[in-house]
């Protein structure tokens, strides 16, 4: 079965890839110029070519200006552009807990009469960290986007005792260890499906009283 | 010990971890066992079975309905989810029709019963829905079809949408007693 993998750069995109690397044809990024975007906003998506360069599989790549429903249009198109390249059967998510995203995708391959598989659908938020430190999957927080995070967070690489803060903050503030409620988001710098790894040359932290991000200007592979 | 019964096809290679895994998850101390390997004389030791849902292209549980004749003499519980419910319909006289419906639904109570007893939104992932038999009585529905049935003689159940979604409270009602 050929599959095209929607990716955006963060944890979960990479370990659905990572999940179906026996049948993975092609990348697939939808780039949004919204920053509200629920279905693709994600701090250093600009990243992905680099990261489909480790990766060695061709990217199919989109720009979308973000507008509700008409991103998925968008989207669409790209997956389309998959099928008459790659032949594609079906496509891979990195969904987790979003319906709105989850049915969203499901529609549009219904659509297209492909199948749609989402690999980490419902899992344990902690056990997704657990085991992506287990398969030596790199990763660092790009945004944070919820109290109490606050700038000390950004750019800080995920291991065992960041995985039991974030759970100790899910007992006390309720959030999503992994951050499927928005509150944090990722960027992987290395894993078993890269062939080098990323290395940050430069990068800033942007906070703004709440929520900020770690914009990675410029990045290389090691 | 409660059964969960997978019916992924091997052509949806992430059914398992998709569709059967997260109701495992829910119920807590059970066993998997995929449909094909179930064994009809040793299916009594399981008090409550579960059997869960597919993907929207994944069909093949609908061409080996034969695999599940064992549900005529099963006299436990058993709650059907999405493809489950199509297989315990279809079993008992229901017939399919074309229902799409993915996403948030809006599911109405229709008879009290152990599971729900107001207005609910639930997750829909189907291409299917049952024209419903005289054998069973109907729980909820959404404005398209038919959401939950019971066989009117048996603790059987059925669920069009997922509960397991945004509904997960649901599954006590299926395991209180």
């Amino acid at each position: 079965m050929k599959l095209a993998v929607l990716y955006s750069g963060g944890k979960d995109s990479n370990y659905a890839l990572f999940k179906s690397k026996d049948d993975a044809v092609c990348l697939i990024s939808v780039i949004s110029k919204n920053k509200e975007s629920y279905m693709f906003h994600t701090p250093n998506i600009n990243l992905v070519d680099v990261q489909a360069k480790s990766i060695g599989l061709p990217l199919i790549k989109k720009i979308t200006a973000g507008k509700k429903e008409e991103e998925l249009d968008d989207l669409k198109d790209a997956i389309r552009e998959a099928k008459k390249r790659f032949g594609i059967d079906g496509v891979v998510s990195g969904a987790v807990e979003s319906v709105y995203q989850a049915s969203r995708i499901q529609r549009i391959c219904d659509d297209l009469g492909l199948w749609c598989f989402n690999p980490l659908w419902l899992k344990d938020q902690e056990k997704l960290l657990i085991e992506l430190m287990e398969n030596k999957f790199e990763v660092i927080i790009s945004g944070v986007f919820a109290y109490p995070f606050n700038e000390k967070w950004l750019g800080r690489k995920i291991n065992k005792n960041v995985i039991k803060e974030l759970v100790g903050l899910k007992e006390k503030y309720k959030i999503n260890p992994a951050g499927e409620g928005g509150e944090i988001e990722t960027f992987v710098i290395n894993s078993p499906m890269f062939k080098k790894k990323i290395k940050i040359i430069e990068s800033r932290k942007e906070w703004n009283g709440d929520s900020g991000i770690f914009k990675i200007m410029k990045a290389e592979l090691a | 010990m409660i059964l969960v019964i997978d019916v992924n096809s091997k052509e949806n290679k992430f059914g398992r971890d998709e569709f059967v895994t997260p109701v495992a998850s829910i119920v807590g101390d059970c066993e998997i066992k995929h449909y094909k390997d179930i064994d009809p004389d040793k299916i009594k030791e399981y008090k409550k079975i579960i059997i869960c849902g597919t993907a929207l292209k994944d069909n093949e549980y609908l061409e080996n309905i034969d695999n599940f004749s064992w549900l005529n003499e099963y006299d436990g519980e058993i709650l059907g989810i999405c493809a489950g419910m199509q297989i315990i319909g279809l079993l008992f006289g229901c017939s399919l029709k074309k229902c799409n419906e993915i996403g948030m639904t809006k599911i109405k109570d229709i008879k009290k019963n152990r599971f729900f007893s107001t207005v609910f939104e639930a997750y829909e992932l189907h291409n299917y829905a049952l024209n419903v038999s005289n054998k069973f009585e109907i729980l909820g529905k959404s404005d398209k079809c038919v959401q939950a049935i019971k066989h009117k003689s048996k603790e059987f159940y059925g669920f069009l949408f997922h509960f397991e979604t945004r509904n997960k409270h649901f599954i006590d009602g299926f395991l209180e007693k």
